[in-house]
């Protein structure tokens, strides 16, 4: 197709403002599906992400649009997750377009995460069409989401396309506005070829298949092709579009997105924001890729049973064919045993994961309280990257500790501004900005140490703001903090699981309140177990859980001995979900008792 | 000739009792389920069963007769029972105990148990305060519950009371005070039952509803362990968790369940562990008494114990008594040694310190008494 009837955009929106529902109406006016094969958001294809209505993996599909200029139009429309956690994914997404629908909640109006799309979306030149979604809802103020748009991100409200994506008012005029405002994609389809990877997938029977953006020059099928960041050559064996199933159609020009299956027997060699070009007239440099998505947060995976840990390092390696944000590495507890410190983009990642983990691979998991990575610079001047708390050196060895700080931006509705000013205050926020969107909506910036994000940041902002605020945060750099390790010792000895780090201030009030939880959560063993917090040698607080006093059934229950050894194989069976450690036998959830505090 | 323990289950009370789950009904002389119908039904179980066991060559050593409350049969249709028990089973002088309730029993029932061969009664006695046993939905009172024994204590040798601590409101101090009543008036054998919060009855409601307050851990911890001195210091050989004896009084129907040896139970909803099956009898009396009826056996659910499973029961089972498990027992039933079977789990119950073994025998010490259930559990793979 020419380039001139080439169109490339994303979706970018809040969480829960209808992207994926207009998504699936494009696809549907387009004929893309019929309406049989239509299943409520098409796009999102794991099961999770239908439950949870997000959207974590991106996608890609291609809609052929009989405009009403009486041209046939190509629209490549690749979906973005929705979620701070995947803001890297978005900006891949974005990188590969030349425009984007920018949908906001008519009843909602803008959120934190619509601001932060649309900054992306404004870094890669896009053109952004708004779409005022969900007209349809009787809370739905049109006027004033516009008045947003125009005061708070200086679009003009008078071009926003209104529709209701679940009744399907206004999707011929989002597919319109697509094509007259979104910019053709411009690139010689006679020079060298330049083609970036903006995501890549593992199938057991194709190998790693590479999505593209083709920029410049054409693909072709039976073309030697080179990675150009390890100069590895494979030949193209298929060639194709999303329909959204991948059709093969033999051939990719400048301007247009498919995929590529080329033999690639290693997901990294399809390496996301790699350029593929043509080995024997290589293109001179490569397109600007993207930056490695760092981990943000890790924590400890370990197999409930000891005997799945193969079954787990198998079921990690088979994510990360396609979640390359996903790192993992064995590393060994003296409670829990083998397992893996995983890192992941945030917490929502990391509970995707773990749930794919229990549901679709059927492991059980003990995950250890999440952490961030603490740069330790030792007294001799050696610099530590920190991901396990465990490993943080004693405080006499330590010169200084430093923490990831974001700045994190929360949208609420005034009257909640006083309790999400203390919450910041209280989570050691940084007060950095405040500003009005409207009469009604005020915007506060705070910089803040990551780790108290990941601690329970999420669930207070929801409970003191009754779920009016939103919520966004982007990393800005490490910074010296007054950090201690605080180490629980059950029995006199250390559980480095349990081990975490807080500020010193918070420290002695943390420790406490977690070996209280600890008692509640561990239950009476057969002798009295101490439970200590301790900053290095320092004792900081101090509980005991009793020993179990009586546990014997009396009662004779005439012959009826299955009844008894119903009652023995309950207690045994609870046992069992225990960890083991020393003599002491630790529930589960008390190794994520930590989040549960303060 | 090998000995055998046969049950006989009698579903019939007066009143159901606040924190009873087991099967039985209310006795009434009307409708399709009365004593009557049911002794039916039960005679014609005991008819087949006893041809089965005199085929088998067996003899039956002890016989009792649980409920429920047995003595709520009127003492014609006790005697007609009694009667059954001698035509239709091979008895070898067996122990023969009936369980009987202080308010359902009379001079002229006892004359007859005694006279029909009954040798051992286990009183219902639950307690000595009034008000207690009240709450507790008992009929009788503490002067009937002493009636009751003086009168037992003519006509059998061997009489047994229940008493019940960890009773809502209770103190260990009570529970003492009631234990001298008893060890006064001379018993050969005391059960001491801690009261169990069973689903579905009146008392776990109410302590839902916080309505009754039981005792805390510690302070029935407190009972259990005064308790059993005590009875040792009266003469009370302590000799299962919940069960004390004079010497040559211990409960040998009971002994088989906790040396897991075979015994049959008939009636309604009763157990049975016979060459190597167990099985339940119906709990529906309408199918019980027509599978009699048409001369069917009316058992219902039945499996195969595997022999791990045997050797997990004989674990679990046989450290209910103070003795233990005998090493050679163990070899001679299942021809593998204990201690290597479950070396596992001793090493590890032997590092809480909860058993400790001899020569001869495993079993519970001082310290694994009261928590006797973490041991037991260990020994179920």
């Amino acid at each position: 197709m020419q380039q001139k009837n080439i169109r490339n955009f994303s979706i970018i929106a809040h969480i829960d403002h209808g992207k994926s529902t207009l998504a699936d109406r494009l696809l549907e006016a387009t004929g893309a599906l019929s309406q049989r094969e239509m299943s409520e958001q098409v796009l999102d294809q794991l099961d999770l992400e239908r439950e949870r209505g997000i959207t974590i993996k991106l996608q890609a599909v291609r809609l052929m649009y009989q405009a009403q200029d009486g041209q046939e139009y190509m629209l490549n429309l690749i979906d973005t997750p929705g979620h701070v956690d995947f803001t890297y994914e978005v900006s891949r997404s974005l990188a590969a377009c030349e425009g984007a629908l920018l949908v906001i909640d008519a009843a909602q109006g803008i959120e934190a995460q619509t601001l932060a799309n649309v900054y992306l979306a404004l870094e890669h030149n896009l053109e952004i069409i708004p779409v005022i979604n969900k007209i349809d809802l009787p809370s739905a103020d049109v006027e004033k989401a516009k008045r947003e748009l125009e005061e708070v991100i200086g679009l003009s409200g008078d071009e926003a396309v209104l529709t209701s994506a679940k009744t399907g008012l206004g999707i011929t005029e989002v597919l319109e506005a697509v094509v007259q405002r979104v910019p053709a994609p411009q690139g010689e389809r006679a020079a060298p070829l330049r083609a970036l990877i903006f995501d890549s997938h593992y199938d057991s029977y194709r190998g790693a298949i590479a999505y593209v953006r083709i920029t410049e020059g054409t693909l072709t099928e039976r073309m030697k092709i080179k990675m150009m960041s390890n100069g590895k050559v494979f030949e193209v064996s298929e060639i194709g579009s999303f329909t959204p199933h991948m059709t093969r159609t033999g051939n990719l020009a400048a301007g247009e997105v498919g995929y590529v299956v080329a033999g690639v027997k290693n997901v990294k060699d399809t390496r996301v924001g790699d350029t593929i070009t043509v080995a024997d007239n290589p293109a001179v440099s490569p397109l600007p890729g993207y930056q490695k998505a760092n981990p943000m947060v890790y924590c400890g995976f370990y197999p409930a049973d000891s005997n799945d840990y193969v079954d787990l390092r198998d079921a990690l390696e088979k994510l990360n064919l396609n979640d390359a944000a996903l790192t993992f590495e064995p590393e060994t507890s003296e409670a829990l045993g083998f397992g893996f410190r995983c890192g992941f983009l945030g917490l929502l990642h990391m509970e995707i994961i773990q749930e794919r983990l229990e549901r679709e691979y059927k492991i059980s998991l003990i995950t250890t309280a999440p952490n961030v990575v603490y740069h330790a610079t030792l007294n001799n001047g050696e610099l530590l990257q920190i991901d396990n708390p465990t490993r943080m050196p004693q405080a006499a060895e330590l010169a200084s500790v430093a923490e990831p700080f974001v700045s994190a931006r929360v949208i609420m509705p005034n009257d909640y501004v006083g309790a999400v000013m203390e919450l910041c205050q209280e989570k050691r926020g940084i007060f950095i900005n405040m500003e009005y969107l409207d009469t009604t909506r005020v915007t506060l910036i705070y910089e803040m140490p990551l780790s108290e994000i990941v601690f329970d940041f999420f669930d207070l902002l929801k409970s003191r703001t009754r779920g009016y605020a939103s919520f966004d945060y982007e990393l800005v750099g490490y910074r010296e903090s007054k950090l201690v390790k605080v180490d629980i010792l059950l029995n006199g000895a250390a559980v480095d699981a349990l081990s975490f780090i807080a500020h010193l201030e918070r420290a002695t009030k943390r420790g406490r309140e977690l070996a209280s939880k600890l008692r509640e959560l561990i239950p009476r063993q057969m002798f009295e177990v101490p439970i200590q917090a301790a900053i290095g040698q320092k004792v900081i607080a101090r509980e005991t859980i009793k020993a179990m006093r009586k546990n014997v059934l009396d009662k004779c229950y005439g012959g009826d001995i299955t009844r008894k050894r119903k009652l023995l194989e309950k207690q045994k069976a609870g046992k069992k979900r225990m960890k083991q450690v020393g003599n002491v036998e630790i529930p589960q959830e008390a190794f994520m008792a930590v989040l549960s505090i303060d | 000739m090998m000995g055998t323990a046969v049950y006989l289950h009698i579903p019939f009370c007066r009143a159901k009792c606040h924190y009873c789950d087991f099967l039985s009904y209310a006795c009434s002389t009307s409708g399709s389920f009365t004593p009557q119908l049911y002794l039916q039904g039960l005679v014609r179980e005991l008819a087949i069963r006893g041809a089965e066991l005199i085929s088998a060559g067996r003899e039956v050593t002890t016989l009792y007769l649980g409920g429920g409350t047995p003595t709520v049969l009127e003492p014609p249709d006790m005697a007609e029972l009694l009667s059954c028990c001698h035509r239709y089973l091979p008895l070898a002088s067996p122990e023969w105990t009936v369980e009987a309730n202080p308010g359902t029993i009379t001079p002229a029932a006892v004359r007859q148990l005694a006279k029909l061969g009954v040798n051992r009664i286990s009183l219902g006695v639950q307690d000595l305060c009034d008000q207690r046993l009240a709450s507790l939905g008992r009929l009788h009172n503490a002067q009937q519950a002493r009636q009751a024994f003086l009168l037992c204590r003519d006509y059998f040798p061997s009489v047994s009371l229940d008493l019940m601590a960890a009773l809502p409101g209770q103190t260990s101090a009570q529970l003492l005070e009631t234990l001298a009543a008893v060890c006064d008036w001379g018993p050969q054998h005391l059960s001491v039952y801690g009261l169990k919060v069973e689903e579905g009855t009146l008392l776990a409601a109410q302590v839902a509803a916080g309505q009754v307050q039981l005792p805390d851990e510690d302070e029935v911890l407190t009972m259990f362990l005064a308790g059993r001195q005590y009875l040792q210091s009266r003469g009370y050989e302590h000799y299962e968790i919940a069960n004390y004896a004079r010497p040559g009084h211990q409960c040998r129907h009971n002994l088989t369940y906790w040396s897991n040896q075979p015994y049959l139970g008939l009636g309604l909803g009763a157990h049975s562990y016979w060459q190597g099956v167990r099985w339940e009898n119906t709990r529906d009396p309408e199918t019980y008494l027509t599978q009699l009826a048409a001369g069917q056996l009316p058992q219902a659910v039945q499996t195969t114990v595997t022999k791990d499973e045997a050797m997990e029961d004989t674990m679990m089972l046989g450290l209910r008594l103070l003795n233990g498990v005998s090493f050679a027992d163990f070899q001679e039933k299942f021809g593998q040694d204990l201690r290597q079977v479950f070396n596992q789990e001793i090493k590890y119950l032997q590092s809480l310190g909860a058993v400790e073994c001899d020569e001869h025998y495993i079993r519970l010490s001082e310290k694994g008494l009261p928590v006797a259930n973490v041991v037991f559990a260990e020994f179920l793979r």
